[in-house]
């Protein structure tokens, strides 16, 4: 009863957070430095012709109703129409959400399952050579820019070796699998394609390593250290005089409590990828959502950056809720307040 | 009397905190890299061998050579001479972001966290908003709305930064101004202002000079990264994100043109790491005394 009371009241507050990002999002929309009528109309129109679209628009109305126009359509998924295609962005983020999804998903996992691997064995040999290596690494992994490493992974990777495939989802001579979940690899296993699957299989790993890299180290030392604080519990000395074998401590006693800690950072680590997948996506040739809006923005087109920043701020604060749903679950000492 | 006798306690400290990062090599490597990139930054225009915006055609695209010892870009200019003045700019970007943010969100934080009340409430409550976007996201579009220049991408990350430093020092103000020598400064009669800034402050500013250097290069590869999009410092100028971004097209035929200013890059936030890890060791006075 009283986690649905906290469940309740975190959707409460996060009701309450989207509502101040609608409001940031739109004064920043709104510091548009240059008349976005004067954009919409192009070059050579009249002066009457901008002053229609201003009317049109609602920009001539007083800024707070402004706003609550601009809230009142959100509500009803409304994200505006963009002002160059003239397209719904709501039809737009839909059609590339999958996509970003897809890689985020899939570096999330691969950089937990590598950073947990890795932090376990530094910590099962602490100060020992192979410590000291995944220091190194997972320091080298937290400096190097994104874009670089991407970069230098399609040099070598893919143009020195010819190893892998780069630049979009899938080769241009097969078609999309079925859409199901939108993501390639999953519907192309779930229509049993072999061939779809391998090659969307294949373009996914290079931008995921690239993606993944940016948090690998992070996670990897929070698991050393977190593992070396449960170590010393008492709990685990008991089960170690008990005479417990090592492995059934390791695994039920030590991991299972130093992977709490883990799963806090595994939401704040998925805001870095959301920010990592717009530059991998513009690497990669990705047709992802940050691709999609930076294109937008290129061309002074701000209404799918507005729906794209909220949809990006409305996911990662569903995420940490979730993250911090599961964190009370899984450790029963939390204080649900 | 000797002038410095009063300083003596602030001497010993400082003597200690030289000791200790003379004991840990790899916060000296990450100061002299640091202290190496400013040298290179102030006489960038005696070091570089040509001038950074020298255009000249026919060597376009060559490789490193001695004559241009990391090679040329697709206009023939000398690359390494661009990374050197790269280093001005980044410089500067980081610190021009992380001292607004540090600055502006500091008082925020000293503000929220020793009046506390509907201020505290407001100011904390605005944190969590621009803290629900990710970084790049939120500063993405600042810098779209006000038009993409170097100087704008600063400003955008300002505005995307100074939340964490608020969230800092409120924590550590809620702390310290419960603590038995800020009662006693009050109880003799000290004055709100001199009890926020001659007290308070000191004791909670080494978190934030932790943080601060922390941030100083993921400041500079986010700036960086704004450039890369082609929202941050526009061509021409030599800055080591825009680089890259020009690179991406010739990267079949020009391996060098990526490669060198990302290296820049790495190393500088390689450097900020270093030593802000190490500076979280020796500043902070929990794990100070430890090591004696």
């Amino acid at each position: 009863m009283k986690l649905v009371y906290y469940i309740l009241r975190r959707f409460f507050f996060l009701f309450f957070i989207m509502i101040g990002v609608t409001l940031v999002i739109f004064l920043v929309s709104r510091i548009v430095p240059g008349d976005p009528a004067l954009l919409m109309a192009g070059e050579g129109a009249s002066l009457q012709d901008i002053e229609n679209l201003r009317h049109q628009w609602g920009l001539d109305r007083p800024l707070h109703i402004q706003y609550l126009t601009y809230l009142k359509n959100l509500l009803r998924g409304d994200f505006g129409r963009s002002i160059f295609t003239a397209r719904p962005v709501l039809y737009d983020l839909k059609e590339y959400f999958p996509a970003t999804f897809e890689l985020t998903v899939f570096s999330l996992l691969l950089a937990t399952l590598f950073g947990i691997f890795s932090g376990v064995v530094s910590a099962n040999h602490k100060d020992k050579g192979i410590d000291h290596a995944t220091r190194i690494f997972s320091l080298l992994g937290l400096s190097m820019p994104i874009f670089w490493l991407g970069l230098l992974l399609l040099l070598v990777i893919h143009y020195h070796f010819g190893l892998l495939f780069a630049g979009g989802r899938l080769s241009a001579n097969l078609l999309a699998p079925k859409s199901i979940t939108g993501l390639y690899t999953i519907d192309s296993l779930l229509t049993g394609n072999w061939g779809v699957f391998k090659d969307s299989f294949l373009h996914l790993i290079l931008p995921s390593i690239c993606l993944a890299m940016s948090v690998v180290g992070r996670i990897s030392r929070m698991t050393r250290s977190s593992i070396l604080n449960v170590i010393h519990e008492n709990y685990v000395r008991t089960a170690k005089s008990k005479g417990l074998p090592h492995r059934l401590i390791s695994r039920r006693y030590v991991l299972r409590n130093a992977l709490l800690p883990i799963i806090t950072l595994i939401g704040v680590m998925f805001g870095r990828l959301l920010s990592g997948a717009v530059i991998t996506e513009i690497i990669f040739s990705w047709p992802g959502l940050g691709r999609y809006a930076v294109e937008a923005t290129m061309s002074h087109d701000f209404v799918p950056l507005m729906g794209f920043s909220f949809l990006i701020a409305f996911l990662y604060g569903i995420v940490n809720l979730i993250v911090d749903i599961l964190y009370s679950v899984f450790d029963p000492r939390v204080e649900l307040g | 009397m000797n002038p410095l006798k009063k300083y003596e306690p602030q001497l010993r400290e400082l003597k200690f905190t030289i000791y200790l990062i003379r004991r840990s090599p790899l916060t000296l490597l990450g100061l002299c890299i640091l202290l190496a990139l400013i040298l290179v930054a102030v006489f960038a225009n005696s070091i570089s061998p040509y001038d950074p915006n020298f255009i000249d055609t026919a060597q376009r695209l060559r490789p490193p050579s001695l004559t241009h010892l990391l090679g040329t870009d697709t206009l023939g200019r000398d690359l390494l001479s661009r990374i050197i003045h790269g280093a001005r700019i980044s410089l500067l970007v980081g610190l021009v972001i992380v001292g607004l943010a540090a600055t502006v969100g500091s008082v925020l934080g000293l503000i929220a966290g020793y009046f506390g009340g509907k201020v505290g409430e407001g100011i904390m409550r605005t944190t969590d908003i621009f803290l629900a976007f990710p970084y790049l996201i939120l500063a993405m579009a600042v810098t779209a709305a006000l038009g993409p220049s170097l100087m704008n991408a600063m400003l955008a990350m300002a505005v995307v930064w100074w939340p964490m430093y608020t969230r800092l020092m409120y924590s550590e103000v809620i702390v310290i101004k419960k603590m038995l020598f800020v009662e006693a400064a009050r109880s003799i009669g000290v004055r709100k202002g001199r009890l926020l800034f001659r007290h308070i402050l000191p004791n909670s500013l080494s978190a934030v000079l932790i943080q601060g250097t922390l941030d100083f290069g993921a400041a500079i590869m986010y700036s960086a990264a704004l450039s890369f999009i082609g929202l941050g410092a526009q061509p021409p100028t030599p800055e080591w994100g825009s680089i890259i971004s020009d690179s991406r097209h010739y990267l079949m035929f020009a391996w060098w043109y990526p490669t060198f200013p990302g290296l820049a890059i790495f190393i500088a936030i390689l450097g900020t790491n270093l030593l802000g890890d190490g500076l979280r060791d020796v500043l902070d006075p929990r794990m100070r005394r430890l090591v004696e």
